[in-house]
């Protein structure tokens, strides 16, 4: 465990360092700190629109920041052949995969964290800060875990350009999954077919489930049931990713 | 047609998404969601329960990595 914890903090360091987590952070801060700017609406509307903004924003904020460092975090290490003095060391194959993941998402969750302060911040000066910003924030951060997840896993099977596009394509289809692509799947005649997009159906994560930017805005209860299925659900999403990713990579020959 | 187009209206525009009632399908009192979720959690632990399987009878048989 400690070598997994050491190769994060390394990892973390690493990217922290990065000109895309900087320039993607300051980007959506920006926007979240610009959305002040919309003054033209009336103040119970202009709340309820800079939830919605921020906490989309900070979602493909979170969403982008993944992709990007988890699809690169260990092809880039092979390329560069900096992960042989690493594997070199007694460690298992598995322990570089979670190092890098959880040192890759420790980044992420630094830029969100700054970015949900910022968001608070300005919910608080228009008293309207509540707890459901921690439940949004916290699902956010979550479904960011299983997009860096899939990132990680793609890129132990495929090169970082391909890992990075279909990772993105997983979140914005994973977003739309049941509202979108349920009736599609359903009306396919072909039964060959019709198993085959049912297959990729279920495959696909769920991500709306970790929305909770209509309870944030519009002040809604959620059953709590549900917000531990979700949790249970994420983290399984994750961990099933991260398997296939330490066998794929185990498997790997350097 | 028009349900493809509220989800992307839902999902590019966020400002004007506080104020749709097409939007406030709230998915945690959709049946569908939980149903999915659930399906999807089996699936993983069938996912899950056939990698170990295979696990345990290379180990068994032993040819693992040094077999």
């Amino acid at each position: 465990m400690s070598r997994i914890l050491i190769l994060a903090k390394a990892t973390m360091l690493e990217n922290a360092r990065k000109q895309i987590f900087h320039v993607v952070t300051l980007l959506t801060l920006t926007v979240v700190c610009a959305s002040v700017l919309l003054s033209f609406f009336t103040l119970g509307v202009q709340v309820k629109i800079l939830k919605d903004l921020c906490m989309t924003s900070i979602l493909f904020c979170g969403g982008v920041l993944a992709v990007a460092l988890a699809s690169t975090a260990i092809p880039g290490e092979v390329e560069s052949r900096t992960c042989y003095p690493v594997l070199a060391r007694p460690i298992r194959r598995y322990q570089p995969v979670l190092g890098k993941y959880f040192g890759t998402l420790l980044t992420v969750y630094i830029g969100l964290t700054v970015i949900g302060i910022a968001f608070a911040a300005l919910l608080a000066g228009r008293h309207a800060l509540d707890g459901l910003i921690i439940l949004a924030l916290g699902y956010a951060l979550l479904e960011v875990a299983i997009i860096a997840a899939i990132a990680m896993c793609l890129s132990t099977l495929s090169t970082p350009a391909v890992a990075a596009m279909v990772s993105f394509l997983v979140f914005i289809a994973g977003s739309v999954k049941i509202g979108y692509f349920r009736p599609l799947v359903e009306n396919v005649d072909n039964p060959v077919a019709r198993v085959m997009a049912k297959g990729l159906y279920h495959l696909l994560p769920n991500l709306e489930s970790f929305n909770f930017k209509d309870a944030l805005v519009h002040h809604l209860h959620v059953p709590q049931s549900y917000l531990i299925q979700v949790v249970v659900y994420g983290i399984c999403y994750a961990a099933l990713a991260l398997t296939v990713a330490s066998s794929a990579f185990g498997k790997k020959e350097l | 047609m028009r349900r493809v187009f509220t989800v992307l209206f839902c999902l590019i525009m966020p400002p004007i998404s506080a104020h749709s009632d097409e939007c406030l399908e709230h998915h945690w009192a959709k049946a569908e969601y939980m149903s999915e979720l659930r399906f999807q959690l089996m699936l993983m632990a069938g996912i899950m329960a056939v990698m170990l399987a295979y696990k345990a009878i290379r180990l068994f048989r032993g040819t693992g990595r040094c077999g």
